[in-house]
């Protein structure tokens, strides 16, 4: 069974609601222009939706990577404040290798791209995006992506993205303890996957030598069997089960490495989507902080000239004036000129002040927001995860129950034949 | 075995042994035991287990009662009078309690294949290996394993030998269990004491039918060593077949049975780890998470932690189940090469007996030839018209005559003077080393004729021993393959249940631990379902 399979069933079913109005399938890889240096896969899209912004319950195209790349692009860009799932790593060792059309890697491939379209149908604003719209069914691609696209230097815009995130969290002077506390379960959910993540790649190896050290072992059996001839049908049919059950073991090894496994790492990139957003937050935050502080300042320096008729005090303050004495300077007109300056300075800074308020009010309401979308898809898709896994197991044990039990009769059967 | 090589019959290279004939401990005052040496000696080779109605103690009576096992119940450390430490198993067998060592089990089986050279006596543990101890972890973990692994064999040990149908009534064995019985002593009486070193040298102790014993007495023929690299003139097919089969197996358990099985109970071993180290990662992961989800992934961790209990449920059950077993087994192709070793060594024997008793027989028809032609010329020579000349013509053609031959012709010659000395000018050449010999044989031999004579009163009494001993080993070599074949079968009968015992506790263990997993997986998953979304 196809790892994604079951997952993807499973998303069937809770499809057609309100809140998931989408069910996008990603299938049928082809290879186009093969032979030519300019080969590349595409996969066909299937959407069936309820919304009415599409011309029809179901449409079909065919995209290929770099189409996903502009939707992811297009989608970060303009909803910063969104989550935006990622996309699979694109510098894979497969491109160096020139395995980029091997079938395991294509078919890696096209699970982690219908992940990444069934997270976005999940999105209550991005799934609305006409971004989204145009991916799923413009039949005219280049002429309507071609209007959205914008150069960006050096391609890839979501590692430049993501690298110039990837500084510290910012430091804020008034830590908001929501944000604190939805930072450190992000951190800790990221530390346990990637435990599981490093444990699981020892497992993987750990199983794949013991299926082949019990089918070494069947066929020791069933070498004994041709040394007994008067046992050599049992014995061969025990090495028979043996290497049976070898075959399960590598089925399972083979759902767990490319379903469980791929669905960990997966959400660990998505993690850090969402560490991104969380920097985004802060960095209003700190915006509003600052020129809150430039505000503060100007309202202070105000005050002092009103106070003492100085703008400011200290040695150099004194030296100007007595500069000012001698030139004879009016001091009152200056003090007029200097309060005027300021005051339209303050006007200046309350408004931005209040602006950048209201952006990072409304930013941090956003990410508010995005972050129990994250938990619910994170409910949705653990719990996928962990279905597929457990059935993985389920289903290796059932089939060694199977073999198991079919084998002892025909060793009780065994009867001494001089 | 390495232990075992000093059973090898070829330990002792002396043609002869000049053991003593055999002498009854005279420290044993239990005058029941003179009864059963006595029952001993005649063990029947036509030895039917089920019709046995004569048992030489309760321990004999008991073993062959049915459903008897023996037990191994502890093994504790104990300190001689010596200061030197050491680990002795307690035997439980039905009422007797005994303590023994692991030497002591040695010898004991040493002994049984000794008077029994012709039986597949069943194999102890070995004395641990170098390479056991390299690959310890853990001086105390791996005590303690190792010695209730050897509790496991050592009892198999005795339970096989009680199953045994010649060996289970040896009453050495029952010794050997006895509560207060010294096992020194047992070694150093009837009959253990009068085994000679090489056991080549006599019938097997297990098959004499007479009544004398067993070993060397003045009576007994001397029985000669063969060479162990000398190809056997007319081999038996059917044990040749035997043991080119038992090499084939041999190499088969150890060097693939054996070495895959244990890379698979390794393997496991590491998978049961990592999946402990699995479990703990889960419990974490759902401290961390809320309602559904945080049960569903606790669940998981469950399962996990299940199979990693189960697992190593499954790999000391294998350890006892299979693996040990197919160790016997890998021993007990070591023991059946022993077996057909001493048979080919019996038969060596017997054709090398054979050989050397036909060229005695030609020896002795040279001599006594000799002596005819001899006594033929003392009486042509007392006629004197005979030329020497012509008697010379003769006896040119028996050129193969010994050297005495030439010595009496000359002998004679040589009272005859004038006539002889005319004679050796007509010798040729090469006669002329018979001149020499008869010059040297001259000054050596004061009487070469009572010399020869002498010769053969020896030569008709040696071919008159190695006819006997021929006859005996002849006799002996039927009884020996007839032993080795009957009990062969009954291995061969024993293996086939061995391996379907051990086949089945294979499947069946890995049965359990898929059941066992299946369900604990199920409850995972349907916890899982149970998350709402």
């Amino acid at each position: 069974m196809n790892p994604d399979q079951l997952s993807h069933s499973n998303a069937s079913n809770a499809a057609i609601s309100t809140a998931f109005p989408m069910t996008i399938t990603v299938a049928e890889p082809l290879k186009e222009f093969d032979g030519t240096k300019d080969a590349f896969i595409s996969y066909l899209i299937t959407t069936k939706t309820t919304l009415d912004t599409f011309s029809s319950p179901t449409v079909s195209v065919r995209r290929r990577f770099q189409d996903f790349v502009w939707l992811h692009n297009s989608l970060s860009r303009d909803f910063a404040a969104c989550v935006v799932p990622p996309l699979p790593d694109r510098h894979r060792m497969e491109y160096i290798t020139g395995d980029r059309f091997g079938p395991e890697f294509v078919e890696k491939r096209r699970a982690s791209l219908q992940r990444f379209l069934t997270r976005l149908s999940r999105h209550p604003t991005l799934q609305k995006s006409e971004y989204f719209r145009i991916f799923l069914e413009s039949r005219e691609w280049n002429r309507e992506s071609s209007l959205y696209r914008q150069k960006k230097p050096g391609d890839g815009v979501f590692e430049n993205l993501g690298d110039a995130l990837l500084n510290a969290f910012s430091k804020l002077k008034k830590p908001d303890e929501k944000f604190v506390e939805i930072k450190e379960s992000v951190d800790k959910l990221e530390e346990n996957l990637q435990t599981i993540d490093r444990l699981y790649q020892k497992i993987i190896k750990r199983q794949t030598d013991l299926e082949v050290d019990y089918r070494d072992f069947g066929s020791s059996i069933a070498g004994l069997g041709q040394l007994e001839t008067g046992i050599t049908a049992p014995l061969e049919q025990f090495g028979d089960t043996i290497s049976k059950f070898a075959d399960a073991w590598k089925r399972m090894t083979y759902r767990e490495e490319n379903g469980y496994l791929a669905q960990i790492r997966d959400y660990l990139t998505y993690c850090h989507c969402v560490k991104n957003v969380l920097k985004l937050r802060d960095q209003k935050q700190v915006d509003f902080e600052d020129l809150s502080e430039y505000l503060q300042n100007a309202l202070m320096e105000r005050e002092n000239l009103m106070n003492t008729g100085k703008s400011s005090t200290g040695i150099s303050s004194f030296l100007r004036e007595t500069v000012d004495n001698i030139k004879g300077v009016d001091q009152e007109q200056v003090k007029k000129e200097r309060l005027q300056k300021l005051d339209s300075k303050i006007a200046e800074l309350e408004k931005e002040v209040e602006n950048s308020n209201d952006v990072s009010d409304q930013f941090s309401l956003e990410v508010a927001k995005e972050y129990e979308i994250f938990q619910t898809a994170k409910t949705i898709e653990m719990k996928d995860c962990l279905l597929a896994y457990a059935d993985s197991h389920v289903e290796f044990y059932r089939q060694g129950v199977e073999l198991w039990e079919e084998i002892i009769p025909i060793l009780d059967d065994i009867k001494f034949q001089a | 075995m390495s232990d075992l090589e000093d059973i090898d019959p070829f330990s002792d290279t002396l043609p002869f042994s000049d053991t003593l004939p055999y002498t009854i401990n005279d420290d044993s005052d239990d005058s029941f035991e003179k009864e059963e040496e006595n029952q001993l000696i005649s063990i029947n080779l036509n030895y039917q287990p089920e019709v046995k109605t004569q048992f030489c103690c309760q321990l004999d009576r008991d073993i062959h009662q049915g459903d008897f096992t023996i037990q191994i119940t502890g093994a504790q450390k104990t300190t001689d009078n010596a200061g030197s430490t050491f680990i002795t198993y307690t035997i439980k067998a039905g009422e007797q309690e005994v303590k023994r060592r692991y030497s002591e089990f040695e010898s004991l089986r040493k002994s049984l294949m000794r008077l029994y050279p012709t039986l597949i006596v069943p194999p102890i543990p070995e004395k641990q290996s170098f390479v056991d101890y390299a690959t310890m972890q853990g001086k105390a973990k791996e005590d303690i394993t190792m010695i209730e692994k050897r509790k496991r064999m050592l009892q198999s040990f005795l339970n096989r030998v009680s199953k045994h149908p010649q060996l289970s009534g040896e009453h050495i064995f029952h010794k050997f269990m006895e509560s207060n019985v010294s096992w020194n002593e047992v070694l150093h009486s009837y009959p253990l004491s009068s085994l000679p070193k090489n056991i080549l040298q006599t019938s097997p102790a297990n098959l004499s039918q007479s009544n004398v014993s067993p070993v060397n007495s003045s009576a007994h023929p001397p029985l000669l060593t063969p060479s162990p690299s000398q190809q056997l003139k007319k081999p038996d097919p059917k044990f040749i077949e035997s043991e080119a089969f038992t090499r084939k197996f041999s190499n088969h358990i150890s060097q693939n049975m054996e070495k895959t099985n244990k890379r698979i109970w390794k393997r496991l071993g590491d998978f049961s780890n990592d999946y402990a180290e699995l479990g703990a990662i889960y419990n974490g992961f759902s401290l961390n998470e809320s309602g559904d989800l945080a049960n569903a992934i606790e669940k998981v961790g469950q399962a996990v932690d299940s199979t990693y209990v189960a697992t190593g449920d499954l790999i000391s059950s294998l350890e006892v189940e299979f693996t040990e077993p197919l160790q016997e087994y890998s021993q007990f192709a070591s023991v059946i090469r022993q077996v057909l070793n001493y048979r080919h060594m019996k038969h060596l024997q017997m054709e090398l007996i054979a050989e050397t008793l036909e060229k005695q027989k030609v020896a002795l028809d040279g001599l006594e030839k000799s002596e005819i032609e001899a006594k033929r010329i003392e009486e042509v020579l007392s006629n004197e018209h005979v030329s020497p000349a012509s008697l010379f013509q003769e006896n040119e053609n028996n050129d193969n005559y010994e050297n005495g031959h030439y010595e009496e012709l000359f002998q004679n010659g040589d009272a005859s003077q004038p006539t002889g000395s005319g004679h050796n000018k007509k010798l040729s050449g090469s006669k002329i080393f018979s001149v020499l010999s008869h010059t040297i044989h001259g000054i050596m031999d004061v009487d070469p004729e009572a010399a020869r004579r002498n010769s053969i009163g020896k030569t008709r009494e040696t071919i008159i021993q190695l006819e006997e001993a021929l006859e005996t080993t002849t006799e002996d070599l039927k009884k020996i393959s007839l032993s080795i074949q009957n009990d062969l079968d009954r291995f061969q009968r024993q293996k086939i249940m061995n391996l379907k015992e051990m086949l089945i506790a294979y499947a069946k263990n890995h049965l359990k631990w898929c059941k066992k997993n299946l369900s604990n997986w199920e409850e995972a998953k349907a916890e899982v379902e149970k998350v709402q979304t």
